[in-house]
């Protein structure tokens, strides 16, 4: 045992012996592992966050379908909808796309009654908008800092309604370190909302809440109603409803297969890194041959000299996973992402404005260190094998 | 000299232990970052009844991708895929003039 670990203690050694070798391994190595740890750690940060929007979500999400495609529902439908056994509340939601300023920043509207709101809310610097007509809003944080908005600013009309536009009130800005889905929305009643659209008496989908387990049964119901509202001149609008186990299996399915194909891409680039490694090694190979045909010549066998590297893999890898973990802490938490977020997240710019989830699993990590062995593996044992097989005359020439 | 020479493998040694123990510091951090963050969220959710699941934060570059609920599952994506920003093709060029 104490033979095993003087052998081992001089392959730790022999990295300190070639410093350029040792920097050159770790710095490959942090390189190709650096952006596929952070990234595993923003797919994480975004899978927490939306499994707390499916879990803190509504039971069913009921929308209207017209030519077997997505339609607004009228309003008409919540009654319907409640009157279904198994429903305890149906909240009626508005979500849609508006343009803002001169530069037409995308934005989301999402209105919601406000007599069903919390009266104050923890989530939002201000205060939440009175219930209609006040015209007044809550903007995400993001679009408050594009727009130069903050409390109180007066926003001239940027919408058209038949039944006129008017300037609207910003009375809160939502927190930057909520769900990062915040960033661009316009939070304001349902029937402003109704209103910006230039819309009466509609609604993008209902929040239902059923009082047992078997949202299946519910959903059936839902489905089976022959309309969702008066039926006019082009027909019936018919239910289309998501349930909450639904898009949790959703979830859980999408998120493992893009993380495998991220996993499998990066397993490539990091194929492709073992002979980088091994080339950008190269500037010690001569050493190491001598260095090996030196120690057979003393007497050391080739299981001694494998060992001696195999140590010094060990070292090499474990500096390496280590820097390349902390560095996308650094990067994710210090820098908040720059340049890799608006990578992953569409609409964000090189240097996001909101707080970019973000989380570093343990398995990963370990994952990455297994990695970072194989690559470093790769480029010394081989080497280090190649020597130790040939006769300590020919490794010495 | 000679005695610094041979403190050095145990110096780099407990270097990696500490750049190892940073690491896991890192993880650690992350995890508690998180969990900081789950009440607000947890709170965000509830009040606009559940929004947001994909790598998109508006609609422009397609309903799904902000939101599967906001329009059909079926095609939805639900996390960053690598350079998928790159690849996706913008709404307003997909649309036929």
């Amino acid at each position: 045992m104490g033979s095993f670990l003087g052998i081992a203690a001089t392959g730790v050694r022999s990295v300190l012996l070639h410093p350029l070798r040792s920097a050159v391994t770790v710095g490959g190595v942090v390189a190709a592992l650096l952006p596929f740890v952070a990234g595993l750690g923003l797919s994480r940060g975004l899978r927490d966050q939306a499994e707390v929007s499916v879990r803190e979500g509504a039971d069913l999400y009921v929308t209207g379908r017209r030519l077997g495609r997505d339609a607004s529902l009228p309003l008409e439908a919540v009654a319907r909808v409640r009157a279904v056994p198994g429903v305890t509340d149906v909240v009626p939601r508005i979500v849609g796309e508006i343009r803002l300023g001169d530069e037409q920043v995308s934005a989301v509207v999402v209105g919601l009654p406000r007599e069903r709101l919390p009266r104050v809310t923890s989530v939002v610097s201000g205060r939440l908008f009175a219930p209609s007509p006040a015209a007044e809003m809550v903007v995400g944080s993001a679009l408050a800092r594009r727009l130069g908005l903050s409390v109180g600013d007066r926003i001239p009309p940027f919408y058209r309604c038949a039944r006129g536009e008017r300037v609207f009130t910003v009375v809160g800005i939502f927190d930057a370190d909520l769900p990062v889905w915040e960033a661009n929305l316009v939070f304001v009643d349902l029937e402003i909302a109704a209103e910006i659209f230039d819309q009466r008496d509609l609604v993008s989908s209902l929040l239902v809440t059923t009082s047992g387990p078997d949202r299946e049964a519910v959903k059936t119901a839902i489905d089976r109603l022959d309309a969702l509202g008066p039926v006019d001149a082009h027909g019936p609008v018919r239910a289309r409803v998501v349930t909450r186990d639904r898009l949790e299996a959703l979830l859980s399915s999408g998120l493992l297969h893009r993380e495998g194909v991220f996993d499998l891409l990066w397993l490539l680039a990091l194929a492709m890194a073992i002979p980088v490694v091994l080339v950008t090694s190269g500037v010690g190979l001569a050493e190491r041959r001598r260095e090996v045909g030196i120690l057979k010549a003393t007497g050391w066998q080739t299981d001694e000299v494998l060992l001696r590297a195999l140590a010094e893999s060990l070292v090499l890898a474990v500096a390496s996973a280590s820097l390349a973990i902390v560095l996308a802490f650094v990067w994710l938490e210090g820098f908040g992402g720059f340049g890799i977020a608006s990578v992953f997240y569409a609409g964000l710019d090189a240097m996001p404005g909101v707080r970019v989830p973000f989380r570093l699993a343990p398995v990963p990590a370990l994952l990455c260190t297994l990695m970072a062995f194989v690559v470093v593996t790769t480029g010394t044992v081989g080497s280090s094998w190649r020597a130790a097989s040939a006769a300590p005359s020919e490794a010495l020439r | 000299m000679i005695r610094r020479d041979a403190r050095a493998p145990a110096v780099l040694a407990l270097l990696v232990v500490l750049g190892a123990a940073g690491a896991a510091a890192a993880v650690t951090g992350s995890r508690a970052r998180s969990a900081r963050a789950a009440p607000a969220g947890r709170a965000f959710q509830r009040l606009v009844g559940g929004l947001g699941l994909g790598p998109s934060l508006d609609l422009a570059h397609g309903d799904a991708a902000f939101d599967p609920r906001v329009t059909s599952p079926a095609s939805a994506r639900f996390e960053p895929i690598p350079a998928g920003d790159v690849f996706e093709t913008p709404r307003d060029v997909r649309r036929v003039p």
